[in-house]
């Protein structure tokens, strides 16, 4: 089963192919970039930004309906908000939503490029 | 589905993240009436708020530099009219709620169905902004129609006294009594007042109290509470509400039941309504223009009119002459309603002959200006030509008027048509007709005879 639906996606975009391509291509660069600065903050023990840039994700994520990734940014940036969230749990989310992501943009940049 | 298509719409995205950014970018530019702005922070937008005037912003509730909430605080703070649809991951009720406390138009969540949700927003804020407009413009117009000196039309020295009594409340909020014959213009003149003074941008609210039965005047005039009566299903603001921050006209005056009258005199003195069905004291600010056709002096000494209510009413009088009185006015008047009635009916201007002149000044008006307007309304209909001839007038209460003095009959006609007049008046009613003119059933029928032409000389 595929853990992502384009579908909304291409429709909005049309006929603008070019667009589509931009919007993967900001997707799979913007989900890196924040999973690096969840690493980075994760490093400096700040667990507050941890949320902020899980919320980041979360909106693109849900757009493209990558189903099995939202509840782990949605339990980091809740938990993170509320103080709940401890640096061990933090590490779990972390590790989990990186491989997760990454499973992710392989099928993605697979279908993508195929 | 929007039904105002003719203008650009220019809406301004604030979004910090960059994926949903430009969805939002390329999914509003779809449409070509919208010119759309991108912005990634909240400082860049405050930045260009002045050159781009957005219409309409898109604001994430999560900004690096600030809060939604404080964003559009600064918003509706530098231009109330802009606005703003927050666009929020989340769809937390609290937070929405305080958001649209705050001035936000609406609240929409990142969800699949974003698209459907925005364009349903915009359109209805693009409608709304549109019928916003249209009112602005409806009010300037209704501005202009009240001209002062386009409205109060005349030369005569008579009206040139009325329009500077006229120009004299337009800059206080005396209250201003109109009196004058029916038909003189009395609600023109109370129309001229308030769209020429400093409350023309609020309510005028005319209320004839002739025309109100007695029992509902104090629920029209003060408002009514939910159930304070029967029939009172919903909450009511009155009059004198409604007219808050402008002009109440009460028409009429001189009509007003004595109980009321004690109720006004305290509203007037108080400056504040109480509601039928409540207890609770409104205060207003509202300019109170009366008119009436009654000598108020002559009411309170007959006991009709309470006089402490005449001295409260009696800021500025102006009287308003009859149309009879102004001589000349009359062609002036004409030529104005001949112009408004082929503007409102598209039809050719017509003019007016010298002889047509001739029988319209001869004429007295009893119903002034409003009988005018209705002779000239005829006229233009009646008439076939571009000119409107002396035959196209046609006086309603012609039989009795001054006009047939002119006309030169003998006294025998001019007995005639005294007595067609008053068989007309009372349904051929010979007794009270013979009694009326106070002379015999038997002169009448022979004048009847004479009138059908049958004479001892000439039988049926």
């Amino acid at each position: 089963m595929k853990k992502y639906n384009l579908d909304l996606l291409k429709e909005q975009c049309g006929e603008d192919k070019n667009f589509f391509n931009e919007m993967i291509d900001i997707f799979i660069r913007s989900t890196n970039e924040g999973i690096a600065s969840m690493e980075e903050m994760l490093a400096k023990n700040d667990l507050k930004m941890l949320g902020h840039y899980a919320h980041k994700i979360v909106s693109p994520c849900r757009h493209i309906e990558a189903e099995t990734l939202i509840p782990l940014l949605k339990e980091m940036e809740t938990d993170a908000e509320s103080g709940e969230l401890t640096k061990e749990r933090a590490e779990l989310l972390v590790k989990q939503i990186k491989e997760e992501a990454s499973s992710l943009m392989e099928e993605i940049k697979t279908e993508y490029t195929s | 589905m929007s039904t105002t298509k003719d203008y650009n719409f220019t809406i301004s995205v604030v979004e910090d993240n960059e994926w949903y950014n430009k969805l939002l970018v390329h999914t509003l530019s779809l449409n070509p009436d919208f010119v759309v702005k991108s912005y990634f922070n909240a400082a860049d937008f405050l930045k260009e708020i002045d050159t781009t005037v957005p219409d309409m912003v898109t604001l994430d509730v999560r900004l690096p530099d600030m809060s939604g909430v404080d964003l559009l605080a600064k918003i509706k703070e530098h231009n109330p009219a802009i606005q703003v649809i927050i666009i929020s991951e989340q769809d937390e009720i609290q937070t929405a709620v305080d958001l649209l406390k705050s001035g936000a138009y609406d609240y929409i969540v990142k969800q699949k169905d974003i698209k459907t949700s925005l364009h349903h927003s915009i359109n209805k804020i693009r409608d709304n902004k549109h019928l916003v407009e249209k009112i602005a413009v409806l009010e300037k117009e209704v501005i202009k129609k009240y001209d002062l000196h386009k409205t109060i039309t005349g030369n005569s020295v008579a009206l040139q006294n009325v329009l500077k009594l006229v120009e004299k409340t337009l800059e206080n909020n005396i209250t201003v009594v109109i009196t004058g014959e029916t038909g003189t213009g009395k609600e023109v003149v109370a129309k001229a007042i308030h769209y020429n003074s400093l409350r023309q941008n609020k309510n005028f609210i005319a209320v004839n109290v002739a025309a109100i039965p007695s029992e509902l005047l104090e629920s029209e005039l003060f408002g009514h509470e939910k159930g304070s009566f029967t029939g009172a299903n919903n909450r009511r603001i009155g009059k004198f509400e409604e007219a808050n921050g402008g002009t109440l006209f009460l028409d009429e005056i001189g009509e007003l039941d004595l109980s009321l009258q004690a109720k006004i005199l305290r509203v007037l003195q108080e400056k504040e309504v109480v509601r039928v069905g409540s207890n609770t004291p409104i205060k207003f600010d509202t300019r109170i223009i009366v008119a009436t056709h009654r000598n108020l002096k002559e009411e309170v000494k007959k006991g009709n009119f309470r006089e402490d209510l005449f001295y409260r009413l009696m800021g500025f009088p102006i009287e308003l002459p009859p149309l009879r009185s102004r001589g000349q006015d009359v062609i002036v008047l004409a030529k104005h309603f001949i112009g408004l009635f082929s503007e409102e009916n598209k039809v050719p201007l017509k003019v007016l002959s010298e002889e047509a002149k001739t029988k319209l000044l001869s004429y007295h008006y009893p119903g002034n200006i409003r009988e005018l307007k209705s002779i000239i309304d005829f006229a233009m209909v009646i008439g076939n030509g571009q000119q409107i001839e002396k035959e196209d007038i046609s006086f309603i209460s012609e039989d009795l008027t001054p006009d047939n003095i002119y006309q030169e009959l003998t006294m025998r006609q001019y007995e005639l048509k005294i007595l067609t007049s008053f068989l007309k008046k009372y349904d051929n009613d010979v007794k009270t007709v013979a009694d009326k003119l106070e002379i015999g059933q038997a002169t009448v029928y022979r004048m009847i005879k004479e009138l059908q032409g049958i004479t001892p000389d000439n039988p049926a």
